[in-house]
């Protein structure tokens, strides 16, 4: 049961390369990112995960299983989301480990940021406990 | 004035403004025509255009007739202060028949005798860039024609100086990056070097930077950074951190001490700018290279007497990460003679259409113990071939004389021996 609070919206010009997606399930915000994560959508992420849902949330979970490329751009994103998380107490999970993401978060040091979780399901489970 | 509000007239009016011949003035003269023009049609005492500062906090004076002092004394305005910083606040046009220090900022404009002033946002793909304002001495309110025509003059005049904003930032931006790239390496015994930089097709020039030098001792420092984001405050913030790292690293002999001072220069200094930094120092035997990541993607290490492979070490923080959980650490390399160290950006090796690893694999194929230049040629080739890169591309590779005699720290007379610089060291080329 998933409560939608806006459409999928992407860019104008990077539409095709990122779509995102925040609901709320349960008591945790989900910001889905779909597709190819770089300097061209970097700022697109970063508008879901400033959205009203998004910035009152006391769990999140950042969900890039559908994510195809993570390239370094999307560092800022996560720091921010780390810096942001330890100011608001906001406990964060990332759901989606395949190599694309896991990869990239090992050689910029960042593999050990936030907890993984191999799918939204597990993530929400976690945060549960 | 009886066909004032005539159809005929509005049309004369915003042909005024709207004049073809305008096209051709360069944009200071634009500013001054518009202005000039301006004045005339509402008939006005001063018009004056006041931009938006890098900063985005206040409003410099740029272009003024009847007030120009506004601009010879460098007016600057805070937005949310005064009559021009409300007009940036609400984004909507602002008329004041009362000028004096309750309405208005600038002494200026009640020296003036100003008795109203109507103002207007500056709009560029609904950025605010800036305002532009007129003020009568006669107490006479504008009428909403003359708002509309004066935010018809402010579309334009956005449209000009947000040009030519971007065109003066892209070139500022690769001035300040070609100054400080070397194209010209140092010439230091005992090692040859090689770089390459490209900027990107998306960004043009970014905060990619890299940089030799050398340390006491004879020792040798190796940079190779990425300041995230592009364009001028990206190459900004690149030159910053490309000083402090180099007086940081006359200060600290272990990069990893390097690169923790330059990530409490910036976390203190450099609100929200983050930096990947790779930073290597070559001892002054050339036997060994002590290296240290902030977030950066690990050098490539070829041998003549094996396959190349990266630089297993543990990766610290991006420089700029306020947070960050963990310090920096270094780790020592051996270098034989002949090796040859490869640094490089993210752009060189990430695509979107395959994965870091198929990228990271190319690249180490494309390293070997050869070279610099030829090494460097052969990356380029290999990696980015003839599309060009979405992000910037910097490349450095660095040798360690393959002739010199090896002089490895257990023998006993090594420290005392000179390096050895043969005369036949060629020059690197630019």
């Amino acid at each position: 049961m998933s409560d939608q609070l806006s459409p999928e919206t992407g860019p104008v010009g990077g539409a095709e390369l990122l779509t995102t997606q925040v609901t709320v399930r349960g008591g945790a915000v989900v910001v889905r990112l779909v597709g190819d994560l770089d300097l061209a959508t970097v700022d697109t992420a970063a508008a879901a995960l400033d959205e009203p849902a998004a910035r009152t949330a006391t769990a999140l979970v950042l969900d890039l299983t559908d994510l195809r490329f993570f390239a370094s751009a999307g560092l800022s994103l996560l720091i921010r989301l780390y810096e942001d998380a330890q100011t608001r107490q906001l406990d964060v999970r990332l759901a989606g480990d395949q190599r694309a993401v896991l990869r990239p978060l090992q050689l910029m040091g960042l593999g050990d940021l936030f907890p993984m979780h191999p799918s939204v399901a597990d993530a929400l489970g976690a945060l549960a406990h | 004035m009886a066909e004032h509000d005539g159809a005929a007239d509005r049309l004369r009016r915003i042909e005024a403004v709207t004049d073809a011949a305008l096209a051709h003035l360069n944009t200071e003269q634009l500013l001054t025509e518009l202005l000039g023009r301006v004045r005339e049609l509402l008939r006005a005492d001063t018009a004056t255009v006041l931009l938006l500062d890098p900063s985005g906090r206040q409003l410099v004076a740029t272009a003024a007739v009847g007030i120009e002092e506004e601009v010879s004394q460098g007016v600057r305005i805070p937005v949310g202060r005064g009559f021009a910083g409300r007009v940036a606040v609400e984004r909507a046009p602002v008329m004041v028949d009362q000028v004096d220090n309750t309405t208005v900022a600038n002494p200026l404009l009640w020296e003036r005798g100003l008795r109203v002033l109507l103002g207007v946002p500056l709009l560029a793909g609904g950025t605010l860039i800036g305002v532009l304002h007129v003020g009568t001495v006669a107490a006479r309110p504008f009428t909403d024609d003359d708002i509309h025509l004066l935010q018809l003059v402010a579309d334009r005049i956005a449209l000009a100086a947000h040009t030519e904003v971007s065109v003066a930032e892209r070139a500022a931006a690769a001035a300040l990056q070609r100054s400080l790239l070397p194209t010209v390496l140092p010439e230091l015994p005992g090692l040859e070097f090689a770089a390459r930089y490209v900027p990107g097709t998306d960004t043009g020039v970014g905060g990619d930077w890299y940089d030799v030098f050398s340390l006491p001792g004879g020792r040798v420092g190796i940079v190779m950074g990425d300041v995230v984001g592009h364009g001028l405050p990206a190459a900004v913030i690149m030159g910053r951190l490309r000083s402090a790292l180099r007086a940081y690293a006359l200060d600290a002999v272990d990069p990893a001490e390097v690169l923790n001072k330059l990530h409490r220069k910036a976390t203190y200094f450099e609100h929200n700018a983050i930096a990947t930094v790779s930073y290597a120092v070559v001892d002054e035997r050339r036997t060994q290279v002590t290296l240290a990541l902030a977030g950066h993607l690990p050098p490539i290490l070829a041998r003549t007497d094996a396959s190349s492979g990266l630089i297993t070490s543990s990766v610290g923080p991006p420089i700029g990460f306020r947070t960050a959980p963990q310090h920096h650490t270094s780790v020592v390399v051996g270098l034989p003679p002949g090796g040859l160290l490869c640094f490089y950006t993210d752009g060189l090796v990430e695509r979107r259409d395959s994965s870091i690893d198929v990228g990271l694999e190319r690249l180490r194929l494309a390293v070997t113990a050869a070279d610099p230049e030829t090494v460097c040629a052969r990356v380029m080739a290999a990696l980015v071939g003839n599309l060009a890169a979405r992000d910037d591309i910097a490349v450095l590779a660095m040798r360690r004389d393959p002739d010199a005699v090896s002089q490895e720290p257990a023998r006993a007379d090594s420290a005392s021996k000179p390096l050895a610089a043969p005369a036949s060291a060629p020059p690197v080329p630019s």
